[in-house]
């Protein structure tokens, strides 16, 4: 039912005149709820294949931690790639005219609700929650981690902070909590592979032993072991500066098997001399009192390189904005691309 | 139960569940009594199980274990451990009848994580739970059929002497409630809870390890009651099986497995030159084994140390059975690691190399430019080879997004480097890795035809609206979304309401006041009235002559041989009359057609 355009030349004009040809409608053509969580997951570079991420493996050793910061324009050619799978002809490419700004600015808003999607939170909650965060888009940053502490730590806490936090502290605190960053993915791209996203800079970045798999600390002092004497939040009692070894009983005939019973009522008698330590009251308190703390890994301090000195020598020499002469450039060029 | 904060953890000490599993019988009675006589009703029966893990566990069901699977690390001064991702789990089963806790006390749990020397124990797949315990057990788990299992084997005092007892059970098993808010995605749910069951042995320097979490499930026969072994100062222990070879003659090779070593033999008989030549021990171990089974009593045996040894080492000699009797116990869940050197989390996190995206070792050799690009080779569209530039979406500075979107090809977003004349395929391979990630994903392709024709249908409908609005003078700003035919209706019917004027004039009063006379501004003019007003109110349009109206002073008579000579006027006049004539003559005949 449009009025014909009469010929190519009036067709070519109104095409480069008014790219979009027409105005966008709300809401009887809005995004369908799949193609906008698709669209955000990828933005948040999710099933990009590791290859494209990392193009050459030397890039990434293993057992190191890579910081970086997320290329916008690369993400937005990948929602471009993505909105291209069958457009044929003028018409579809004029649609996407129409709408990508439309579309770049809620997927900026929706990409937030990435890993709550990923975590099985209902779309529309999800959906809810990122349309009330109006902020325009921010730096995306992050790090990727190739260690073997990736497979053998699974579930380990992963936190950015936008200023340095000095230890000790409690991550609950609020006045901690209000310097955390947004995380916007973890994930394993490997099982020796992590990759994480944060929501503008961090200054400090802690990987943290996951909480579950807290280990039963044991220290051995010449040929016996102990175990510091813990109050009930699982902080070590000191007298002074020494913590309250509690040596551990053996089985006579395994040394290496815990007698766990008589270690529990050894602890419980120790509360005669300390009141502090924990009530032994059943596996609870025995765990508080066998737990190491998690250790918690700081990354701190990675300044932005271009700003200062170039670091390391690289292999590779800028050749053309250094030479001008022509001949002198040929024969560096050869000599290092030879070399 | 409060949910803990972001980075603590509660412990639980047990987490009862509702039901422990097994098979419920459910009866349902009335009481009735009228007039104080009872009325008995006929009651029900209702049958349900609750079942969980009993003699398999799925690997999902296991949250975490440390030290890691297949890890190498300095784990000698840790407990090992298992997280399983369901809290009850270990509390499900009772342990036996004689360890069942009242509602309120600690229950018992049935799971225990046994840690062996690889060299100490052997795992077996996929045996006939009747294989696997001894036959009074079997009965006591209520002899389930055809039930197939994994187990580890070991000897069986060695099991004694590692598992623990009842009560030490209880206290190395616990649950934990983390704050999963910063985690990497789990594969399952991710509540949080975790049950975890530690083992009470701990790893030694040098040593490889099987941890194992068994199922104690009725096995009391083999859990020790005490843990602390009497000893004197002079300890002679003899593996009660010698008695077994005193007397055992009867027993074939084939039944007890495998032939012994001379290291074996050594470790069997552990003589103390002043020992006691008697030893007294008990001997209550049932020996396992594909259909048979020893029950034997405790009893009393004296023999002679001497006779014994020399028995022993006969049967070395002859290559004769091993003496020691096996355990099994079922096996839920195993795992390998070897205690040795670095590699805790925290030595293994110090030891990261760490920098931004694009530092590269020297040694590599990886030409990286500043930007973060790396040379890739590509092929050009004539097939042949060249380098291009590439950069994936990490990079190592902040970048400013590219406002020339939004791109229809690939082509569109590839690059050339000025300097060199180099190609820059970063964003066309960003392109192109979207579209195949698009076009991979068959639902995605369908949502995108939809949003598509959607759009173009409210663009149609758009074109529509506007192309009637034009034909149809509608003058009511259309909003393209109400519904346009209810609109167009309404329209139509207000024009036809009140657009169209009265249909005829039957007294001819349209005609008469089309006549120039009663034109006020026809009149003012031919009579030289100072306004259009004043001739309106001669006319009596006004109905009442209100104010007085001043006509100006009559001009000089134009007598009639003046207006015989204006020809011109005579013309007019007569012209005018023609057309009078006619009009009357079309009026009548209008009329009397």
């Amino acid at each position: 039912m449009r009025i014909p355009a009469l010929t190519a030349r009036e067709a070519l004009h109104a095409r480069l005149t008014a790219p979009e040809q027409q105005a966008e409608l709300e809401p009887s053509d809005a995004l369908p709820p799949y193609m906008e969580s698709f669209l955000a997951h990828i933005r948040m570079l999710v099933g990009v294949p590791v290859e494209y991420l990392i193009p050459d493996e030397r890039l990434l050793p293993p057992e190191s931690i890579r910081f970086f910061y997320v290329d916008r324009s690369w993400t937005d050619r990948l929602v471009d790639g993505a909105l291209a799978v069958g457009q044929i002809g003028s018409r579809e490419s004029a649609h996407y005219e129409s709408r990508s700004a439309g579309l770049t600015q809620l997927l900026d808003q929706s990409e937030r609700m990435v890993r709550s999607l990923q975590r099985k939170t209902d779309f529309e909650a999800a959906k809810a929650a990122s349309a009330a965060d109006a902020r325009a888009a921010d730096l995306v940053t992050g790090f990727i981690l190739r260690s073997s502490t990736v497979s053998q730590w699974p579930h380990m806490d992963v936190r950015g902070y936008e200023t340095p936090v000095a230890e000790p502290y409690e991550t609950s605190d609020p006045a901690v909590v209000a310097h955390q960053l947004k995380t916007l993915r973890i994930e394993r791209l490997a099982p020796s592979v992590m990759i994480a996203l944060f929501e503008r800079e961090p200054q400090m970045v802690i990987l943290e032993e996951p909480h579950h798999g807290v280990q039963f600390g044991i220290r051995h002092i010449g040929s016996g072991v102990s175990v510091p004497l813990r109050d009930g939040h699982g902080s070590q009692i000191r007298v002074g500066n020494e913590s309250v070894p509690v040596p551990v009983p053996m089985r006579s005939r395994h040394a290496d098997v815990v007698r766990v019973r008589a270690l529990r009522d050894a602890l419980q008698q120790r509360r005669a001399t300390h009141p502090t330590a924990v009530d032994q009251t059943g596996a609870g308190a025995f765990a508080i009192s066998v737990l190491d703390p998690p250790w918690r890994q700081h990354f701190e301090g990675t300044e932005d390189h271009a700003s200062t000195e170039p670091g390391p020598p690289r292999p590779f020499v800028e050749v053309a904005t250094t030479v001008r002469s022509a001949a002198l450039l040929t024969s560096l060029k050869t000599l290092v691309e030879g070399s | 139960m409060a949910d803990p904060r972001v980075g603590e953890m509660i412990l639980y000490d047990y987490i009862r569940p509702p039901l422990l599993a097994g098979e419920y019988r459910l009866r349902l009675d009335t009481q009735v009594a009228i007039a104080g006589a009872d009325q008995p009703l006929p009651g029900e029966d209702c049958f349900f199980d609750v079942e969980g893990p009993r003699f398999a566990l799925a690997p999902s069901e296991v949250a975490g274990v440390f030290p890691p699977r297949n890890g190498h690390g300095s784990f000698d001064s840790a407990l090992p451990h298992v997280a399983l991702g369901r809290r009850t789990l270990p509390w499900e089963r009772p342990l036996g009848d004689a360890y069942t806790a009242a509602p309120g006390e600690t229950p018992y749990p049935f799971l225990a994580l046994v840690l062996f020397e690889q060299s100490e124990c052997e795992i077996k797949r996929d045996l006939a739970l009747r294989d696997v315990v001894p036959r009074a057990v079997f009965q006591r788990l209520g002899q389930p059929a055809d039930i197939r299992c994994d187990a580890v084997e070991a000897d069986e005092q060695l099991m004694r002497d590692i598992l623990p007892m009842p009560e030490e059970l209880q206290l190395l098993t616990h649950v934990r409630h983390v704050n999963v808010d910063d985690r990497e995605l789990a594969a399952g749910d991710s509540d949080g809870f975790f049950a975890v069951v530690m083992s009470n042995r701990i790893p030694r320097d040098g040593e490889t390890y099987s941890a194992c979490l068994v199922s104690v499930e009725e096995r009391t026969d083999l859990l020790p009651r005490t843990d602390v072994v009497p000893t004197r100062p002079t300890e002679t222990f003899v593996d009660p099986e010698f008695a077994e070879l005193a007397d055992a003659g009867a027993l074939s090779p084939s039944q007890l497995g495998t032939s012994i070593t001379a290291a074996d033999a050594d470790r069997l008989v552990r003589f103390d030159s002043d020992a006691a030549p008697i030893v007294s021990f008990d001997v209550s171990a049932p020996l396992p084994g594909p259909g048979r089974e020893l029950e034997r009593e405790s009893r009393e045996v004296d023999f002679d140390v001497a006779k014994l040894e020399r028995k022993a080492r006969q049967a070395v000699r002859v290559g004769a059975t091993t003496l020691h009797p096996k355990a099994r116990l079922v096996l839920l869940h195993s795992w390998t690691f070897t205690c040795e050197g670095d590699g805790t989390f925290r030595q293994l996190m110090q030891q990261l190399d760490v920098g931004m995206i694009g530092d590269v070792d020297e040694a590599g050799r990886l030409a990286v430019t500043d930007t973060g690009h790396i040379k890739v080779d590509v092929l050009d569209r004539l097939g042949a080879p060249e380098q291009g530039w590439y950069r994936g979406p990490l990079v190592p500075q902040p970048l400013t997004r590219d406002p020339l979107g939004p791109y229809h090809s690939a082509d569109q977003a590839r690059r050339v480097v000025a300097d060199t004349g180099t190609e820059n395929i970063s964003y066309a391979a960003a392109f192109e890795v979207g579209r195949l990630l698009a076009a991979a994903d068959a639902r995605l392709a369908q949502e995108l035809m939809r949003w598509r024709r959607g759009a173009y249908r409210s663009s149609a409908r758009q074109t529509n609206i506007e192309l009637l609005r034009l034909s149809m003078r509608l003058l009511a700003v259309t909003d393209p979304l109400d519904p346009v035919a209810l609109r167009y209706s309404v329209n139509v019917l207000d024009k036809i309401a009140g657009g169209v004027g009265p249909l005829a004039d039957p007294y001819d009063i349209e005609a008469v006041l089309a006549s120039p006379l009663l034109r006020p501004a026809a009149v003012a003019r031919a009579f030289g009235l100072e306004s259009t007003a004043d001739a309106a109110r001669l006319l009596g349009t006004d109905v009442v002559l209100s104010e007085p109206v001043s006509v100006p002073a009559a001009e000089p008579l134009i007598d009639l041989g003046q207006v015989l000579q204006d020809t011109a006027g005579l013309q007019e006049l007569a012209a005018d009359r023609r057309r009078a004539i006619d009009n009357a003559d079309l009026t009548i005949r209008g009329r009397t057609s």
